[in-house]
């Protein structure tokens, strides 16, 4: 069975509706290395990447962020790279929520999802009336209303994630990355979450990328999918394209089979009994 | 013949160091000044002094040739300062004390520590504890002192000319007028002497009242408005290298400087013996007698 | 309880904090060996009757030890808070990196050394500070930027380092001496020039300014360092702008006054209860709240055991250990 290393191939349209462009970046740690790799995403959209672990979807993460210097390649938001910006100027177009552990210091969830404003306060020390609609926004958008005066430290984790999910859209940004989102949520949450992404995706115009383990969520939710392997790129498109039983299989080094999700008519992975 | 003399020589030096060993070998047991009973031997030769005090009042008795150790501080007289010393007075070296074969050891209980004692009693050596709180205490002190070191014509001679300068002082020191003294150990916290310690005692032989020997404790803290409020005459900081200001830099300190003693120039810098029970205590009190009524300092005096 | 840090409400704040500072400080006035009425403070504030000495009370005792209560207070409180954002550590507290040892050891040496150099004990002891303050900076830094984790670490080593040195240096002062190291170990209001006071006033008044600026930022570097740095917020900057101020009123509090101890760790989390975690209205609440707590103990070492006075550090230890306990509880309860 051979994998296929895909040539490039940039859909000229993701200039065009604005979104993520990433053009043969690499990057090397250590013991690891992200060879080049290009990807797209576009606006309105939600993008999944999977792979196994220690395939580099983190890294990859942290680069799209900006954060990250390549080695060598760029990563384009529509059309401007990103390294260019001051991580101020980043900051108010490149939200990245990561699993966070609760903090010491708690905060109310208002305050918490406020902190999303940063960015854009500038040199003013408090928030302007505009911030605070912002914020509402978030809350109402996460359903966080009621919410708003406890503490987050009082809170399950279903609810966490939403705040953090809250704070990144109270950014207002152009690119929306998660790390995991649904690590550690029951399904409902879960399929909650993945479905909240989506229609946000949709309704503000961001390009969603979400890292994430759940592989039929990923199927059954996103647009456009990537499929990371030893830091390399196996195979992005649309999930039937990549959804495929022998390529998956080598990938995860775990027989699956691949069928059809009956409601969604989406793919569905389910692992061969050893 | 030569061995036979050598022999007769050995039998007298074994005799000889023999009953050299029993007589320092002949003791007593005795209640020091502390409340301790100790084992002292009868005549003590070999001394280990561990406070300043106590070496200088051993060499103002003259036993300055007994003493065989003393501590790093011990600086007076000078001749003290070539002695082996055995460390600091807290902790001093055992090691060291042990090493020098001392038939008694002195201490103080202001300056040692019981612990030390203790320690010296398991070591087989007796330490006798010296205190003393006020300035007939610290003449009863050197009498017994005399006693213990067998030593008491001479000592008697000293307590008694010491004695003298005593009554002279108090003669001097006649009431009505007695000026109200503040005696400042440390400025900063405003550490005073309390009603323990033997400050209040010499102060009030020199003809002066110590405002704060109402006060608990021996060093107590206390509070700038409270000096206010006693409004002493007299002002007195011990002389010592370490004391930090100039007595002028009390003038523009806020608190100090509106003290009656300090705009009228009223502090005075005094010997820090006047705070050590031994013979300088005496010259210390005269020269505080001098401070607090000079109308009455005499015109010549004994040295 | 969180007020929302608006413009409004933090001004209203401010407002509330210096109403509670003035009584304090009336009733300080007024407290001691001495009670004196409102009557006398007042006549004695304004210069009126300048040979009574209820006047004299009020104005050369009383009135330099408060504005320096305030002064020091206020420089611990704030630095304590800024530390705890710093190393994001709640049990932080002013000395934890090592300055107050630094500052101790500068005047210490000063003092066995003696003459002219002890009496420029504050001199020294603020070089001790920003001595220990460089050197931890340095020690504390990993890939070339201060990590707070790193930072902690530098700072409690060199803190119980310097703390060694200062015990064996103590042994070497003869035993007047020590007594009045006693100082360094309890902390002393009193006896400052006025000059020392003039100086102290302004440059920590700016210092405090300054760190407030930093509030915003410090509420986001809560978050963790890579948060922050992702919502835009430039971590090194920030970490060692707080750093050096934090370290900077700590060294200015500890060489006039000595290690009051409590104040710094304290306050910052009686200022959470009262008004939550968001810097901007926490680090005024907790200057005010530094100035009223050390100028409330002060007035109790006063006044408890007149004529005698306690060292004002073993006030604020004695009640700020329950107080301390009592938080404890109620966060883990």
């Amino acid at each position: 069975m051979n994998l296929r290393f895909p040539s490039t191939t940039i859909h000229s349209t993701a200039h065009a509706a604005g979104g993520l462009i990433v053009d043969s970046v690499s990057f090397r740690y250590a013991q690891f290395a992200l060879a080049p790799l290009c990807l797209e995403a576009r606006a309105g959209e939600l993008t999944a990447i999977i792979g196994p672990n220690g395939s580099g979807k983190s890294t990859l993460l942290e680069i799209l962020s900006g954060h990250l210097k390549t080695v060598a390649g760029g990563v384009y938001l529509d059309g401007q790279n990103l390294h260019d910006l001051s991580p101020r100027e980043r900051a108010r177009k490149v939200g990245l929520a990561r699993q966070e552990t609760i903090l010491l210091f708690s905060f109310e969830v208002r305050e918490f999802v406020r902190q999303g404003r940063h960015p854009h306060l500038g040199h003013s020390l408090f928030e302007s009336p505009e911030d605070e609609r912002w914020v509402e926004w978030a809350l109402e958008k996460t359903c966080l209303q009621e919410f708003a005066r406890r503490r987050v430290m009082e809170m399950s984790s279903g609810e966490f994630q939403r705040a953090v999910l809250a704070r990144t859209l109270a950014q207002r940004p152009r690119l929306v990355l998660l790390d995991e989102p649904t690590a550690n949520l029951d399904i409902g949450y879960q399929v909650e979450m993945f479905r909240l992404l989506r229609e946000l995706a949709r309704s503000e115009n961001f390009v969603g990328v979400v890292v994430t383990h759940e592989l039929n969520l990923a199927a059954a939710m996103a647009d456009h999918v990537v499929l990371l392997h030893a830091g390399q790129c196996l195979r992005q498109g649309k999930p039937e394209d990549v959804f495929q039983a022998d390529l998956l299989s080598q990938a995860f080094r775990t027989p699956v089979l691949v069928d059809r999700n009956p409601s969604s008519g989406r793919p569905r992975v389910t692992w061969v009994a050893p | 013949m030569a061995s036979n003399s050598s022999i007769r020589n050995c039998f007298w030096a074994t005799l000889c160091a023999a009953l050299l060993a029993a007589s320092s070998a002949l003791a007593r047991d005795v209640t020091d000044q502390t409340g301790r009973r100790v084992n002292v031997p009868d005549h003590p030769q070999r001394l280990v002094s561990l406070a300043p005090s106590i070496t200088e009042t051993l060499y103002a008795l003259g036993l300055g040739d007994r003493l065989v150790g003393d501590t790093d501080y011990c600086d007076y007289p000078p001749e003290a300062r070539a002695k082996p010393h055995v460390g600091a007075m807290l902790n001093p070296s055992l090691e060291k004390i042990v090493a020098l074969k001392p038939d008694l050891v002195l201490g103080t209980d202001e300056a040692n520590r019981r612990e030390t004692a203790d320690q010296l009693a398991h070591l087989g050596i007796p330490l006798y504890g010296v205190t003393a709180h006020t300035v007939e205490e610290t003449l009863q002190s050197l009498e017994d002192l005399g006693r213990i070191l067998d030593w008491e014509q001479p000592t008697e001679k000293l307590v008694t000319g010491l004695r003298a300068r005593v009554e002279a002082v108090a003669k001097r020191a006649q009431p009505p007028e007695r000026p109200k003294v503040l005696f400042v150990v440390w400025y900063r916290p405003l550490i005073t002497a309390g009603k323990q310690t033997f400050l209040a005692d010499a102060i009030r032989r020199a003809g002066g009242v110590s405002i704060s020997d109402d006060l608990r404790g021996e060093w107590p803290h206390m509070s700038l408005e409270e000096v206010l409020k006693r409004n002493p005459d007299v002002i007195l900081f011990p002389r010592t290298e370490s004391f930090a200001p100039g007595l002028n830099e009390f003038q523009k300190l806020p608190g100090w400087k509106g003290l009656p003693a300090v705009k009228s120039d009223r502090m005075y810098l005094v010997s820090e013996t006047i705070m050590r029970p031994c013979p300088r205590l005496i010259d210390a009190l005269e020269e505080l007698a001098d401070i607090l009524h000079p109308e009455h300092k005499p015109q010549n005096k004994t040295p | 309880m969180s007020i929302s840090s608006t413009r409004k409400n933090v001004l209203l704040l401010l407002l509330a904090l210096i109403a509670a500072l003035v009584v304090a400080d009336l009733g300080a006035l007024a407290l001691g060996g001495v009670h004196l009425s409102l009557g006398e403070v007042w006549s004695g504030l304004l210069g009126r009757d300048s040979a009574s000495q209820a006047a004299a009370i009020v104005r050369e005792i009383r009135l330099p030890r408060i504005l320096l209560a305030m002064l020091v207070g206020a420089a611990l409180a704030v630095s304590g808070t800024g530390l705890q954002a710093l190393l994001r550590n709640p049990l932080a507290d002013p000395y934890v990196l090592g300055i107050s040892s630094g500052a101790a050891l500068g005047a210490i040496l000063a003092l066995w050394v003696g003459g002219r150099l002890a009496a420029a004990s504050p001199l020294t002891a603020f070089a001790g500070a920003v001595l220990t303050m460089s050197w931890v900076y340095l020690l504390g830094r990993r890939a070339g930027r201060l990590s707070s984790y790193t930072l902690l670490l530098a700072g409690v080593v060199t803190a119980s380092f310097l703390s060694a040195i200062i015990l064996f240096v103590l042994t070497l002062l003869s035993t007047r001496d020590v007594r009045g190291t006693a100082f360094w170990l309890m902390g002393d209001l009193s006896t400052v020039p006025n000059v020392q006071i003039r100086l102290l006033f302004p440059a920590i008044a700016i210092a405090i300014l300054v760190l407030y600026g930093f509030s915003k930022d410090l509420n986001i570097l809560l978050l963790g360092e890579e948060e922050a740095a992702h919502l835009g917020v430039n971590v090194a900057r920030v970490e060692t702008a707080v750093y050096l101020l934090a370290s900077l009123l700590t060294g200015l509090a500890v060489s006039v006054s000595g290690a009051i101890g409590y104040l710094g760790l304290l306050v910052p989390h009686l200022g959470r209860m009262l008004v939550g975690n968001d810097h901007r209205a926490l680090i005024p609440t907790a200057a005010f709240g530094g100035a009223i707590m050390l100028v409330l103990s002060d007035t109790l070492a006063r006044t408890l055991v007149a004529p005698a006075e306690l060292p004002v550090g073993a006030v604020t230890a004695v009640a700020g250990a329950p107080v301390f306990i009592y938080l404890l509880r109620r966060t883990s309860g």
